[in-house]
């Protein structure tokens, strides 16, 4: 497996972690680091490629294809989802906000994921212990309340202990997941291009680990298996020492960097920096 | 509350059954005493609490403030069981200070227990109830909803310490309960406030005073869900796979069909030996 590929899709609304500074210092980083150990690709529409080489974001490569420029949905989480439908070789998909501290180990899964953001049965053991309203309340505004509104007839179907985060996904079997997009095209086609934030998780996330799990041939694993595998700020706040645990990981999901205040943003950027050099 | 013959059944069979292996008594109110009385269940004593009595009478009843409040009266390790709560077997000590028989809500590491059902049954009681009374910017990130115990099986070996717990609860929630002007979406889910009293806000108290815990079982709980009701109306002996357990819950007596809860009744005199003509008295 020597490549990282990525996706960006312009849509007409502003995606909050866009061409904004930090956004911008964020992909940079994100792409740094991926190339120290892999091949960078990213897919995107003609608009995109305008963005990223304006902003000398550096790409290995940048490919404009014609299944992102004619991309209609504005769900940007189901482009991502069309880019790993067109692959037919192994590949890593993440995301601009992924920062790549070392090579991944091989797996043998036909697709792991870096980690679940739902993950119920975690939480007796997890880092409060507690299964707490903040969580479950996460859990049912994003995934289970549109599970009831748009598959009614798959509820139980569905495992609502789990749901997957897909900021690092490593396929080593394009074709079967290739299929299981097809399929999950097929599936939202009723509810799928109006935009909104907690649907486009749902059907990215949600419904593509369902269907995945539905297929009993298709093997699956998860890269981390610790809680928090992204930036809890509310703990980070809280624990000096919090953040140090993810430099020590093969990656950091930083989907939280928008949040943070000028100080903290920077000390973490420093931190990542110091720690992308140091392996550079 | 309407109470109908089927209920008195399930009242009789309860009692029954557990005064083959315990001294039974009943806490109530001065107005459900008579019934009681006339309806001959057969308690080995009946306790008339004034503070039940003043409980406020009305259309919405938080009916497990009763049963919490009892508690606070016991001096001696207790069992409390609801009416449609069925010992087959005396309880095995444990050496916690306070168990329950069963889990109302819980995630168990396969994730097997985390259905559209459950997440539902979740939402409807305890998250919607928290929201409205508790919910706090802390208590958000603090309270546990994990392992949320059902109330039918109580058993205590440290009243004392309960009963602390207990005066600490009233102070902290009275005013829910002399609450009055309730919206009618929250009228209408007085029922699970009830639940989420006696079951989530319970046992966080119990917790919060470093109490040791315990829910005794995960299996052979006898929930109302309809796929229990339909495997019941199709055979009835299967009631004997929750006999079997030790002890059950039985809430579906309400929603059976009457020829079934006929079968299972008589199945129940049968097992428990109960001799009793049906000549009930129900309250108007």
């Amino acid at each position: 497996m020597d490549r990282i590929i990525y996706t960006w899709k312009t849509t007409d609304i502003n995606h909050f972690k866009g061409f904004t500074e930090r956004g911008i210092e964020v992909m940079k980083l994100s792409v740094q680091s991926a190339n120290k150990f892999y091949k960078t690709e990213l897919f995107c529409d003609s608009e995109g490629a305008r963005l990223m080489k304006i902003n000398e974001i550096p790409f290995k490569k940048i490919t404009v294809v014609d299944w992102l420029d004619n991309f209609k949905i504005q769900n940007w989480g189901l482009a991502k989802l069309k880019t790993m439908e067109q692959q037919t070789t192994p590949y890593i998909h993440i995301d601009l906000d992924v920062v790549v501290l070392e090579k991944f180990k091989k797996t043998n899964y036909d697709i792991t994921w870096g980690y679940y953001e739902v993950d119920l049965s975690r939480f007796p053991e997890g880092v409060s212990s507690k299964l707490e309203y903040s969580s479950l309340d996460y859990h049912l505004n994003n995934y289970v309340n549109n599970a009831k509104k748009y598959e009614p007839s798959k509820l139980n179907d569905f495992d609502f202990g789990r749901v997957t985060n897909n900021s690092v996904m490593i396929v080593n079997n394009p074709y079967p997941i290739k299929d299981i997009i097809q399929e999950l095209f097929d599936m939202t086609s009723k509810y799928n291009i109006e935009f909104n934030t907690t649907k486009n998780m749902f059907m990215e996330q949600f419904l593509f680990y369902q269907l995945v799990s539905s297929k009993g041939h298709i093997s699956k694993n998860i890269y981390t298996k610790e809680l928090y595998s992204n930036l809890n700020i509310k703990t980070y706040r809280e624990d000096n020492n919090f953040f140090n645990q993810f430099l020590q990981r093969a990656y950091f999901h930083w989907d939280s960097f928008n949040k943070l205040d000028e100080k903290e943003y920077n000390d973490i950027y420093k931190l990542l920096l110091n720690k992308t050099k140091s392996v550079f | 509350m309407h109470i109908t013959d089927y209920g008195i059944d399930m009242m009789m069979t309860s009692v029954c059954a557990s005064n083959r292996f315990y001294e039974t008594e009943l806490y109530c109110c001065k107005d459900s005493y008579d019934f009681f009385i006339k309806n001959e269940i057969p308690f080995t004593q009946i306790t008339i609490l004034d503070e039940l009595s003043e409980i406020r009478k009305g259309e919405n009843e938080l009916w497990s403030w009763s049963k919490i409040v009892t508690m606070k009266y016991q001096n001696e390790p207790w069992i409390h069981l609801d009416f449609d709560s069925v010992i087959t077997r005396p309880f095995d000590e444990e050496d916690v200070d306070f168990s329950f028989g069963f889990p109302d809500f819980y995630v168990d590491s396969n994730n097997k227990s985390i259905t559209p059902f459950s997440i539902r049954h979740l939402e409807d009681i305890y998250l919607f109830w928290f929201d409205k009374l508790h919910s706090t910017p802390q208590s958000k990130t603090t309270w546990d909803f994990n392992q949320i115990p059902n109330a039918s099986f109580m058993i205590c070996n440290s009243p004392q310490k309960i009963k602390e717990v207990i005066h600490k609860f009233e102070k902290d929630n009275r005013w829910i309960i002399d609450k009055e002007n309730w919206d009618d979406y929250s009228t209408d889910k007085i029922g699970e406030l009830c639940c989420y009293f006696e079951q989530f806000l319970l046992t966080k108290y119990i917790k919060d005073s470093l109490l040791k815990t315990k829910i005794l079982k995960v299996d052979g709980y006898c929930n109302a869900s309809d796929d229990v009701k339909d495997i019941l109306e199709n055979d009835y002996m299967f009631i004997q796979n929750y006999i079997d357990n030790g002890y059950f819950h039985f809430p579906l007596y309400k929603i059976l069909k009457g020829d079934v809860l006929s079968n299972i009744f008589s199945l129940f005199w049968k097992t428990f030996k109960i001799k009793k003509e049906k000549k009930y008295k129900t309250p108007l």
